[in-house]
């Protein structure tokens, strides 16, 4: 009784099986490996270089936005494409 | 997946199956009346490991053939993966590109409309490093 046991163990564990199926996990895009640029501090009390500051810093925010959206796109249209792979 | 199956060929397990039920039937020939016990009980137990084993065989096809599938459409992912990032790279650099001129413009509007000289308080200038922080 207990040789039958460990047969029925050996034979249960022959059964198990791994699918050798390799998917990589998704590369960021280049662009989105950088980080947001830092704000510019304003240096000059006259107002033509303080609106020059502000508008740079405008700039950073507007490209630091753009970044934010693109990982949200990146994100949904990989998982679509992971959730097509599990259908 | 099973080992046993990247060892030996599949055809031998069909050959086991057919040397069961040869050995079977063996037993009914006359000259091996004497040992029909044993050729039927040796007949029966290799007919029946060998169905076994290509029942085994049968699952192990049928994994590896699905696994082929799944890697096929892994790989397709994978190149529209790729293709997503490079839509994305695009994207973002036209759009960096386009604040600049943007911004350059607006520099340009700026050193040509503005003309006036006036100062701004340095309380100003220091609120707004302030929040940059």
């Amino acid at each position: 009784m207990k040789y039958l046991l460990t047969i029925l163990t050996l034979v249960l564990a022959g059964c198990t099986t791994v699918v050798p199926v390799t998917a990589a996990w998704p590369q960021q895009p280049e662009e989105l490996k950088e980080s947001c640029g830092l704000l510019q501090q304003a240096s000059s009390t006259q107002v033509t270089e303080f609106t020059k500051t502000v508008i740079t810093n405008y700039e950073q925010y507007h490209n630091c936005a753009a970044k934010v959206t693109a990982w949200q796109t990146w994100y949904q249209q990989q998982k679509q494409l992971y959730e097509e792979l599990t259908k | 997946m099973f080992l046993i199956f990247k060892i030996f060929p599949d055809w031998l397990f069909y050959a086991i199956v057919l040397c069961g039920i040869i050995g079977f039937f063996a037993s009914y020939w006359k000259p091996l009346r004497l040992y029909d016990e044993i050729f039927k009980s040796i007949g029966i137990l290799v007919t029946v490991g060998g169905i076994y084993l290509l029942g085994m065989l049968y699952a192990d096809n049928t994994w590896k053939q699905a696994a082929l599938a799944l890697q096929t459409k892994a790989n397709v992912i994978a190149v529209e993966s790729k293709a997503v990032n490079n839509t994305l790279n695009k994207e973002l650099s036209n759009l960096k590109q386009q604040n600049k001129e943007k911004i350059i413009g607006i520099s340009e509007y700026i050193d040509r409309e503005v003309k006036t000289t006036c100062e701004l308080p340095q309380e100003v200038l220091n609120a707004h490093n302030k929040a940059i922080k």
